[in-house]
């Protein structure tokens, strides 16, 4: 048999040195820039604007400017709705009733869902009821709540709660349902009381379900705030379209389209730094 | 030694031969039947076994032989159908703070770093009596963990992983430790590091233990005396004898006595 080598940390260190870098991993920065995914999706968006651009300088008949404006109308028209405080004070109005719809409908949906997984009796109480108000579109609720709560903010805080209580109390039922056997029963053979395997093992464990529901939420609160908007309102996002799409201003209606996008972006993004700060150990986050 | 909520070296060596030979475990004639899906099946049938104060016991034997189920029992975490199991002559009924637990998965929690991990059993069972910091440095020095304690699960090998779990089950300092494959999920390599570093453990800690495997050459390197399990129905088909001195190191496994217990539970589990 031959003799075992043992290489010390320098000579381990030197050998490294000799064979030198992974050369066929190496990239070129030229190379790197354009593959990189912040170039590729500008370059996509761009393009996108371009073709618009150039249909509708080709053919007005089939691109009329009364329907979809053009990318060069829309620019100046963005411009001008975000420097204009009577969009924003608007804007203002949705993003309060999505707010308060949020808070008030995801914690709703937290509380009833831990009650629904820690306790039978209130699992076979409300459990049924529950699923028979998933399965109803409950955007249809918002004339029923223009009817009951009136034109103002409590309408559309009502349907963006509705809307943003299920899918927390539901990933909160199966996040603090669904646990790794062996964990629990480490914990029962600890003599762990429920508080204990709550707070220690079943909460912590639901926490990526949880926060997933709450991404989830997040977006269906604004939907929630600006359908009720779309129905019946006289101030909001959905207020300011509804009045554009009608006056046949469809370069405005572009420009508010974009700046909601832009909001659900940089909602989406805080959460999901949020997610990445809260449930560090999580790798599936994306 | 740290002040503990139990002394087993001491009063083990110190005791008289009487106590020292009086079994610490007793196995009194325990079956087990499930009901249900499983409608019927005799997962373990009369099975009697004596394990001594600080003596290491393993149970081999194919799946389906019951020997998750018996650890499960003893462990307080299933009654059996009949029969009972008595730790230090007491009736086990419910899952007890003297008797240890670890599986074959780390099941580490992702969200606590390897100490707090580690401290897991002092905080649920809100330990006092002694300090813990001094009794999870100890513990790390023992497992060889010492640097590891601020990493998250994640950031370790399985091997590393099924060490924290490891020092979870000592840190409480269980006079009865059950352990249910706790190395099968590892490699060979690493599997058998981790029964040499094991056995190092077990003979300075000279607890009472039950090991769970069916690796026939793993039970052997570890254990005083191998119970042999059978299945349909889940029994004892033999205990046999390990007459291999201690310490046990790794050449353990080229002796001749090696060879020889192994041939014994071959045939005893009929496998020539």
């Amino acid at each position: 048999m031959e003799t075992i080598t043992t290489y010390t940390e320098d000579e381990l260190a030197e050998l490294a040195r000799s064979l030198g870098p992974p050369q066929a991993l190496q990239k070129s920065p030229i190379l790197a820039f354009f593959t990189h995914t912040a170039t590729l999706t500008a370059a996509t968006v761009i393009a996108m604007a371009a073709l618009w651009e150039i249909l509708s300088a080709i053919d007005p008949r089939f691109w009329p400017e009364i329907v979809l404006s053009r990318p060069t109308e829309i620019i100046p028209a963005f411009w001008m709705a975000i420097t204009t405080g009577f969009v924003w004070a608007n804007f203002w109005v949705t993003f309060q009733e999505a707010g308060i719809g949020f808070i008030a409908g995801a914690g709703g949906g937290f509380i009833l869902g831990a009650l629904i997984a820690m306790s039978p009796i209130f699992r076979k109480a409300f459990y049924p009821v529950v699923v028979l108000f998933q399965s109803t579109p409950r955007v249809a609720l918002a004339p029923v709540f223009i009817a009951w709560f009136g034109f103002g903010m409590t309408s559309k805080i009502a349907l963006a709660v509705t809307i943003c209580f299920f899918p927390v109390l539901i990933n909160t039922i199966t996040g603090l349902t669904v646990i790794d056997e062996n964990s629990l029963v480490l914990m029962r053979s600890l003599r762990a009381s429920r508080f204990q395997i709550f707070k220690e093992l079943r909460l912590p464990s639901a926490m990526p379900a949880i926060f997933a529901g709450l991404k989830t939420a997040l977006t269906f609160a604004v939907i929630g705030a600006i359908v009720g908007e779309l129905t019946a309102a006289n101030e909001g996002a959905g207020h300011l379209i509804e009045t554009a799409t009608f006056q046949f201003r469809m370069d405005d209606v572009m420009a508010y389209l974009f700046m909601l996008a832009i909001f659900g972006l940089v909602l989406f993004l805080s959460a999901d730094y949020l997610e990445r700060k809260l449930i560090f150990w999580h790798q599936d986050t994306v | 030694m740290t002040n503990l909520p139990h002394q087993s070296a001491d009063d083990h060596t110190a005791g008289l031969s009487e106590a020292q030979d009086a079994p610490s475990l007793e196995v009194d004639n325990v079956s087990r039947v499930f009901s249900g899906k499983d409608d019927g099946l005799v997962a373990l049938a009369n099975v009697t076994m004596d394990v001594k104060q600080g003596e290491f016991i393993s149970l081999v034997g194919p799946s389906g032989c019951g020997k998750t189920t018996l650890l499960k029992i003893i462990a307080g975490l299933m009654t059996p159908s009949a029969g009972e199991v008595r730790f230090e002559s007491s009736v086990i009924t419910e899952p007890r703070n003297d008797i240890g637990l670890m599986f074959q998965t780390p099941t580490l929690f992702d969200w606590r770093t390897a100490v707090r991990n580690i401290s897991l059993p002092l905080e649920i069972r809100q330990s006092t009596g002694f300090d813990w910091d001094t009794r999870i440095a100890e513990v790390l020095d023992l497992v060889g963990l010492r640097g590891f304690e601020d990493h998250y699960p994640r950031e370790l090998s399985g091997g590393m992983q099924q060490r924290v779990a490891l020092c979870r089950l000592l840190v409480s300092d269980p006079q009865l430790m059950l352990l249910d494959e706790p190395f099968g999920a590892l490699d060979e390599f690493t599997r058998e590091h981790l029964n040499t570093e094991l056995a190092r453990i077990s003979e300075h800690e000279n607890k009472t233990t039950v090991f769970v495997t069916h690796n026939i050459g793993e039970a052997i390197f570890l254990s005083d005396r191998v119970a042999v399990m059978g299945v349909k129905p889940g029994r004892i088909l033999e205990i046999v004898d390990v007459p291999i001195e201690r310490p046990r190191i790794p050449s353990v496994r080229t002796s001749a006595e090696y060879t020889t217990v192994t041939n014994q539970i071959r045939d005893i589990l009929g496998l020539g």
